[in-house]
């Protein structure tokens, strides 16, 4: 397959990640939001004619995505059906392309997809195979989606884990003996996805929830707000994401300048996720007692894994990728699968 | 010499205590003097107790030897196990026909879409 540049994303719910095949990375927060045409040229001058990346044109539309989207106040991220549309996933696409290349041409995108969202393949590779006219940070390239192939996003924890990085040997064979079960613990999905020994996806016991770490920080903020009315009341429209974000990460919420501890809060809220990602693994997996090996992904497996441990109750646990970067496993394991069908000339 | 052995001795033995009555037995019975007979007794008891600890290090020796000739046959054992191991990593890293099967059936499941222009 001839075509000039593939991109490897997953439009995760929670952060947006993007690789090339050379191994550039990307990832911005989900958040999109259509600006007016008048508030658009209006930032462009400020920022003299060179605003931030986040602030973008896509097919003549105006857009703020990314950081500066939820100083927008970007709405939630769009599910189902609904979000896998020219003018929402085209766009989110179109601009991770712009940041991770600098030249125009035609593109492959090989998109990743949670388990139970299968039945929107088509739609999928519908809202991407386009002309992507960008302008963006002073600069416009155009991309041409010429091809569109879809990948299960757990299996990309599991190829990550299982193949070496040109995807052609293993990198560790233990884990192709015996089932195993991807648990990819995402920004609003939890998917679990069983690999039969010997690599066989099973498909039919595969299964997402609208649970994650957007869940859980929902119930955070919601309990923030109870607890620190009066301090919160300004708060119209709710917690910056970023704010509750940092809050749960650290324990402590600065309101007005003013620090508040909220351990406690941030405890309560996971406890309800792990409670439900519990009820999950055991009813639908049977407590994970038939799997050699668990294999955690997603960009809450690492903040959840201490807690994780113990409702698995496994012996062989292990993270999709490095702590730090596991969010990224799901992309890279997918590039390392796409470099496996190109080398068996399935592309 | 004998008349030595019927002179005052240079310390004083209770009687009453049993091994102090049988170093006296020792002396009376002795053709020595008693300084001789001591100094005897004295030497004996060195050199008994230097070949006890001789045989003590001898015998340590022999277990170290053995303790080490059991390191070193396990230590072989090591290295011909990490070679195996090395060898099946090796061959083992090739993906087999079964798994590469099975990518192409995950192939199949998520077809390719292309535009028609």
């Amino acid at each position: 397959m001839a075509v000039f540049q593939v991109l490897i994303a997953d439009i995760g719910n929670a952060v947006v990640k993007g690789k090339t095949l050379s191994g550039a990375e990307m990832e911005y927060p989900h958040a999109v939001k259509r600006l007016a045409e008048a508030k658009y040229k209006e930032i462009v001058q400020r920022y003299n004619g060179t605003p931030p990346v986040d602030y973008v044109r896509v097919n003549g539309v105006p857009y703020v995505i990314g950081e500066y989207a939820e100083f927008h106040d970007a709405p939630q991220a769009r599910t189902g059906s609904g979000r896998y549309q020219s003018d929402y996933y085209g766009v989110l696409v179109a601009a991770l392309l712009a940041r991770l290349y600098n030249r125009s041409g035609d593109v492959a995108v090989f998109a990743g997809h949670p388990p139970s969202d299968a039945i929107y393949r088509e739609t999928i590779a519908n809202s991407l195979l386009n002309d992507w006219y960008v302008e963006m940070a002073g600069g416009e390239r155009t991309f041409r989606v010429v091809y569109c192939r879809t990948w299960d996003e757990p299996a990309g924890g599991y190829y990550n884990l299982l193949l070496s990085v040109e995807g052609t040997r293993y990198q560790r064979t233990d884990l192709n003996h015996g089932d195993a079960l991807v648990v990819d613990v995402g920004g609003h999905t939890v998917s679990m996805l069983p690999i039969r020994e010997g690599g066989i996806v099973d498909y039919g016991n595969a299964g997402s929830q609208p649970l994650g770490i957007r869940s859980a920080l929902t119930t955070f903020e919601n309990s923030l707000r109870s607890v620190y009315s009066a301090e919160t009341q300004a708060a119209s429209r709710g917690l910056s994401p970023r704010l509750v974000r940092k809050a749960m990460a650290t324990g402590v919420v600065e309101l007005s300048g003013r620090e508040y501890l909220c351990h406690d809060l941030a405890s309560e809220a996971i406890s309800a996720l792990l409670r439900e990602i519990s009820a999950m693994y055991q009813r639908d997996h049977g407590g994970g007692v038939a799997y050699r090996a668990i294999i955690l992904s997603g960009g809450g497996a690492a903040m959840l894994y201490d807690r994780l441990q113990p409702i698995l109750g496994h012996a062989r646990v292990f993270l999709a990728d490095d702590g730090e970067s596991i969010h990224m496993a799901n992309v890279r394991g997918a590039l390392k699968l796409w470099r496996l069908y190109d080398s068996l000339g399935v592309l | 010499m004998s008349d030595d052995k019927h002179k005052v001795i240079p310390f004083r033995l209770n009687l009453d205590k049993p091994d102090e009555a049988q170093a006296w037995q020792v002396l009376q019975a002795s053709s020595g003097s008693y300084r001789q007979t001591i100094v005897e007794a004295l030497l004996n008891l060195a050199r008994a107790t230097t070949d006890d600890i001789l045989a003590e290090l001898r015998a340590l020796r022999e277990e170290q030897q053995q303790e080490l000739q059991a390191l070193r046959e396990r230590l072989e054992r090591i290295r011909v196990i990490t070679a195996e191991a090395a060898q099946e990593l090796e061959q083992g890293g090739e993906l087999s026909p079964e798994f590469l099967d099975n990518v192409r059936a995950v192939a199949d499941a998520h077809p390719a879409m292309q535009r028609d222009d």
